[in-house]
């Protein structure tokens, strides 16, 4: 079982604090990490990645600080950034040939397993500059999984692509994320209800809340209504009162709403889903 | 072994994509421009001008023996004569004369006999060198240390130099012109300065950089793979270059005598080293190869720190035009040390190996093409030194300057 322990990691950029002291650990499974544009999610992938040196804090891998780890750690992880890009002149199979020779990957068979695993077996001779989004996303998630690495990190991993993809995407990550730990750092809350076992929220880099999703759902519960109004100005009384989750308009305005006040009569409890604790703990931050 | 793989995908990367081979394509095409100059231009260019005289060479060259030296003799004889007279036949006979005309001829004949005056003559030149010196040294008993060297080195680099026949040269076209002729430089120069300032930027321009800085080796050893790419690309491309000039210069122009010692063209006379033609032909590209190394590393170092092609182009040739400069203003004999570590020097070598030149290095007198592939070493070193020394800084700090 391997573990990533992120003890009081602080960022500045100037006088900006991207990350305020955040303390977590994480083992074997899929974590999200949630939170609004800004929150510091890239940042925190980035300092765990030995891509950005922390200001503050320390990061242990299984006991031992990354830092000291030097290029050692790198052997132990995978990384997919936002919105992956390769060189246009090279096939996926080149692509992949050369990730294998720069993370000391000797086994040819394993990058046609991973195409195969990826659905790009056919198309590994074409060139990167002429695939889609999704398949190149595709072939980031091979490139990230060749060196069959124990800590699995994807940056917005679904940005940009279709629902069909996407959903191709979180079939995938549940099938590779066994006896390894998988962070997703995302904002689209379907991906993290769909694939993680433990949500972080990350917002004005710190740690909000943290737990399963059912958990933080669970902790909403009494905050979540169902309020109904008859005229605009009805609706604009029911948003001060708390947060609008949704409003739908048919005879009538259907509004869902997220509050730690006390609610008029009308006001229906119902039960809280992970959008709702979203916008409960980001709703008022500045994007 | 990982070096080598990666060292191939780095050369993939930056040299084979359409728009560099288009730029390639584009400089040879310049560099055939320049040679087909003569033909484009308005005056007649007749072979028969370059053939028959060499191919007189290859009835009366080679080894001056004494059966050899009675005919060029009579050739001679023959040649003046008609010289003399001033009346040339004017009719057109390649079968009756050498390159055609009598004309083309008896100037061919007398320059080859002028060649194998100064062939005959080398030796007596070189004894007569070594007599003066070692007269230099008896006269002059409190000769400090410096010069008795420089005098011991004469004696010895001279030793029992002579030469024995004669291959074809004029004097004006071939050997000379081929090393004087320098618009290769200038092409080899502007591609590799073009092929190398992305080499550490094309990662960040194609949203790569984040695999190579996450990978078990992309930092110092994906350095060296990418240092020796650009090694491998410089290679080529002077071997393209060097060869096209060799192909042109020997089919128009008659490069002959490979095997003859250096020393036998006029201009080398009082060369330093003892080695023939077609190894000294050798020993310059390699030379050159050094001094456009140290143009590829200041690219590569400042595209590395900058991570700006084009700052990476300008600072380059700014630091080309200042070695040019200082090249040409640095003439004081105490100051031609800093000649040593000038790239430059090395481009154009030729000049260190047309006469004896020796540098001044602490009390002791070493050949300056020595001391010259010593300094430029060094400083290409220091580049080495310093681009890894950003590179671990680079990773170190970590490469993201913003989230």
């Amino acid at each position: 079982m391997s573990q990533l322990r992120i003890e009081n990691v602080t960022k500045f950029y100037g006088k900006h604090k991207a990350l305020d002291s955040f303390t977590a650990t994480f083992e074997n499974g899929i974590h999200g990490i949630l939170g609004p544009n800004g929150a510091g999610k890239t940042t925190l992938i980035n300092v765990i990645t030995k891509l950005l040196g922390a200001s503050d804090g320390q990061v242990y891998f299984d006991d031992e600080n990354i830092l000291s780890m030097g290029r050692k750690y790198l052997s132990k992880i995978g990384y997919m950034p936002q919105y992956p890009q390769f060189y246009p002149n090279f096939t996926a199979y080149q692509m992949m040939k050369y990730m294998a020779a720069l993370k000391n990957i000797k086994d040819d068979n394993r990058i046609k397993e991973l195409l195969s695993f990826v659905n790009l077996s056919n198309d590994a001779d074409k060139k990167v500059g002429a695939y889609s989004g999704g398949m190149r996303q595709r072939l980031a998630v091979a490139c990230a999984m060749i060196n069959d690495p124990a800590l699995l990190i994807f940056d917005e991993p679904t940005a940009g692509l279709d629902p069909k993809e996407r959903m191709r995407f979180r079939s995938t990550v549940s099938e590779i994320a066994e006896n390894r730990i998988v962070l997703i750092s995302t904002h689209i809350i379907s991906d993290i209800e769909y694939m993680a076992d433990d949500v972080v929220l990350l917002g004005d880099g710190r740690l909000m809340e943290r737990g399963t999703p059912t958990e933080l759902c669970e902790k909403l519960k009494g905050k979540v209504y169902n309020v109904s109004a008859k005229t605009e100005k009805e609706v604009d009384e029911a948003s001060k009162l708390g947060v609008i989750s949704s409003i739908s308009h048919e005879n009538e305005y259907n509004i869902r709403l997220i509050s730690d006040n006390k609610m008029p009569e009308n006001a229906v409890p119902t039960s809280p889903m992970l959008d709702d604790v979203f916008l409960y703990y980001f709703a008022d931050r500045k994007e | 072994m990982t070096v080598l793989k990666l060292t191939r995908y780095e050369l993939k990367k930056l040299f084979v994509k359409k728009s560099f081979l288009l730029i390639i394509a584009f400089m040879i095409l310049l560099a055939f421009g320049a040679y087909l100059r003569p033909y484009l231009t308005n005056y007649k260019y007749n072979f028969s001008g370059i053939e028959g005289p060499s191919d007189l060479y290859y009835v009366y060259g080679g080894e001056l023996t004494e059966e050899k030296l009675n005919t060029l003799n009579s050739l001679y004889n023959y040649a003046s004569e008609i010289k003399a007279s001033g009346v040339y036949d004017p009719t057109y006979n390649p079968d009756k004369y050498f390159g055609g005309y009598q004309a083309i001829e008896v100037y061919a004949i007398l320059q080859m006999c002028e060649n194998a005056e100064r062939v005959m003559a080398y030796e007596d030149y070189i004894k007569s060198v070594k007599e003066q010196t070692n007269e230099f040294i008896a006269e002059n008993p409190n000769l400090d240390e410096y010069m008795k060297k420089y005098n011991q080195m004469i004696a010895d680099t001279f030793g029992d130099r002579k030469l024995n026949s004669i291959s074809y040269y004029d004097g004006f076209l071939g050997y000379d012109g081929f090393f004087e002729y320098k618009f290769s430089n200038i092409l080899i120069l502007l591609i590799v300065v073009v092929g190398v300032m992305t080499i550490f930027t094309t990662d960040t321009a194609c949203g790569c950089k984040d695999y190579l800085a996450t990978a078990l080796h992309g930092s110092k050893i994906t350095v060296t793979s990418k240092l020796i790419a650009c090694a491998v690309f410089m290679l080529i491309t002077m071997t393209v270059f060097f060869s096209a000039d060799f192909i042109y210069f020997m089919t128009f122009e008659r490069l002959d005598g490979f095997y003859q010692p250096l020393y036998y063209l006029p201009d080398f006379k009082d060369t330093a080293i003892n080695i023939t033609i077609w190894q000294y032909l050798i020993l310059t590209f390699a030379i050159r190869f050094m001094g456009f190394m140290t143009i590829a590393l200041i690219t590569a170092l400042v595209s590395h720190i900058t991570q700006k092609p084009v700052t990476s182009f300008f600072i380059t040739f700014l630091s080309f035009f200042g070695f040019m400069f200082a090249r040409y203003l640095i003439v004081a004999e105490h100051l031609s040390i800093f000649n040593c570590f000038n790239p430059v020097s090395l481009l154009m070598c030729h000049d260190m190996f047309r006469s004896f030149n020796v540098t001044n290095v602490f009390g002791t007198p070493l050949h300056t093409y020595i001391v010259t592939l010593v300094g430029v070493g060094i400083i290409n070193l220091i580049l080495l030194v310093l681009l890894f020394i950003s590179e671990g800084v680079i990773a170190k700090k970590g490469r993201v300057k913003n989230a």
